[in-house]
């Protein structure tokens, strides 16, 4: 097993009197592609957003490069570098286009000189199919495209792991497998990646490793065989067969 | 069909010749009365030759008003922009967890001051501020020991008239840029932060060029309605379009007709305003860029 890169141990979040983390513990070694499933409600968007701190966990510790993300003296901004993120909604800035959407962050973050920037941007670009729209208005394209930029925009910070919050849960169903197919080819290249999807297929395809949350604790994870083939737990049973149910 | 299509033109064209003639007659008659108001010796009976008549005796004074007004409102407006934007960042800094403690105390005495500032300023008349502003000002100078003359002569009307407009729409403007920004999706907030970025590079680059044209139109409202509320400065003797048209009257001895003038030229200058805005608003927003063709 690789060196893990990012090491979870028991985070708590509540919202209010909603207590959504209830003591997750997880490590993701590197180069390995993890899918965290489970039903609305489960926690799974606030564990990966609790992971770069868009939400503050109450309690627990959040390995990175030799840091814990949740003492308060980290600096946040460096870490948050090599951490990239994915969103459901995309999140494009509305006041760029494709290619200053991607070099933005690497140009004020990292102070890469302009030229420099955009020769990585439209490398980036270009891999996700997106070569011919670096000018384009980031409002006007389709939601697939839009994902794809996000995507692109992301790897655009050389991060060394990337997290996917439900990234083809906002789109229609027929330009989901776009968005699929560049994330399969990034875990080709081997990125780290942890994903939060409800796309079983893709999870059950591409993953090392299935994680399934229910009610804030990770209640099963294993390999895509033992999950889909042989699930342990009866909730995991429930909740997979009714998904097979409603896909298949 | 081609029936319908000639009857809808027929009419169009009938209402456009009828149109145009009651503007000549219009125009021709205006041209008329003015000739005639021109060479009268005194304020004449009928209600428009008086409003005439005293808006070509005083139009030297109704021209240097008009000016002052517009001035006052476009650089009022302008300073106002400039420092809302200082003020609003201030006004929206929130103490967070990882701040050492004097920056929390900082930021927190940052936010509250501004809040105080457009609290204050948005619960008082602008004529109340105008007065106070002026004798502020006057006294200040005058512990320099400046005589009367030379006080005038830096802390004039004009400046003080203008300090009031700009700090007055400083606090509107601040709450309008804060609406701004909160206008602004949060996911472009924590998509900026999740690459890396500072709170004030997020807020720079990402954030506030989004809540700018967010509040362009609220921007342009603000000065339309500078050009009407600078009148109260007249009570500090800013020679503006009121105090012009107060001292018209005072002359010719008639109100109602040279008030009903000033209406008219605020009117106009409040129209002609909204017309501009509408044409820079249409022009500001962004053309769409096309999307270049694969080769």
């Amino acid at each position: 097993m690789n060196e893990a890169v990012l090491r979870i141990e028991g985070l708590e979040k509540s919202f209010g009197n909603l207590e959504v983390l209830k003591g997750i513990d997880l490590t993701i070694h590197k180069g390995e592609v993890v899918c965290i499933i489970g039903a609305s409600g489960s926690g799974k968007s606030t564990l990966l957003r609790c992971v770069n701190l868009l939400e503050e966990a109450d309690a627990g510790s959040i390995w990175f490069d030799g840091q814990d993300l949740m003492d308060l003296r980290v600096d946040l901004n460096a870490l948050r570098q090599k951490i990239g993120m994915v969103f459901q909604s995309f999140n494009l800035f509305s006041n760029k286009n494709v290619l200053d959407n991607c070099t933005l962050a690497p140009m004020t973050v990292k102070k890469i000189p302009k030229a420099q920037a955009e020769e990585t941007a439209i490398r980036h670009l270009t891999a996700v199919g997106l070569k011919d729209f670096i000018y384009a208005d980031a409002n006007r394209l389709s939601g697939g495209q839009k994902q794809r930029v996000a995507i692109a925009r992301a790897l655009c910070m050389e991060p060394e792991i990337m997290l996917f919050d439900e990234p083809t849960s906002a789109l229609d169903p027929e330009i989901v497998g776009e968005v699929l197919d560049v994330m399969k080819e990034l875990a080709q290249e081997g990125m780290t990646m942890m994903v939060v999807t409800h796309e079983m297929a893709f999870a059950r395809e591409v993953s090392d490793r299935v994680v399934f949350m229910d009610q804030g604790v990770i209640l099963e994870q294993g390999s895509p065989a033992e999950i889909f083939g042989n699930p342990k737990n009866e909730r995991t049973r429930t909740f997979l067969s009714r998904y097979l149910e409603d896909h298949e | 069909m081609n029936q319908k299509i000639s009857k809808t033109k027929a009419l169009k064209i009938t209402a456009w010749i009828v149109g145009l003639a009651l503007l000549i007659w219009c125009g021709v008659s205006f041209a008329e009365t003015v000739r005639r108001c021109a060479v009268m010796e005194k304020n004449p009976q009928g209600f428009v030759d008086s409003m005439v008549y005293m808006s070509i005796k005083g139009k030297d004074m109704l021209v240097t008003g008009v000016w002052t007004t517009v001035r006052i409102a476009l650089l009022g407006t302008a300073i106002a922009f400039v420092l809302a934007i200082l003020l609003v960042f201030l006004r929206i800094q929130e103490p967070d967890r990882r701040d050492s403690d004097p920056v929390k105390a900082l930021k927190w005495l940052a936010s509250r001051f501004a809040r105080c500032y457009v609290f204050v300023i948005r619960g008082t008349p602008m004529m109340v501020q105008a007065l106070i502003f002026y004798y502020f000002g006057f006294n200040l100078f005058k512990k320099t020991g400046m005589t009367v003359t030379e006080i005038n002569h830096v802390w004039s009307f004009f400046i003080s008239g203008l300090c009031t407009v700009a700090l007055n729409s400083t606090a509107y403007l601040t709450e309008v840029l804060r609406g701004g920004i909160l206008a602004v999706d949060k996911g472009q907030t924590e998509a900026a932060r999740s690459l890396g970025m500072t709170n004030w590079q997020t807020m720079t680059k990402v954030v506030f060029p989004q809540a700018v044209k967010n509040a362009i139109p609220a921007i342009g409202n603000e000065f339309i309605i500078n050009i009407k509320d600078s009148s109260v400065l007249s009570v500090i003797g800013v020679m503006d379009l009121m105090y012009a048209t107060k001292s018209v009257s005072g002359i010719y001895f008639r109100s109602l007709e040279i008030y009903c003038v000033a209406a008219l030229m605020y009117l106009v200058l409040t129209w002609l305003s909204s017309l501009l805005l509408k044409w820079l608003s249409k022009k500001l927003d962004m053309p769409v860029r096309g999307i270049p063709s694969s080769n």
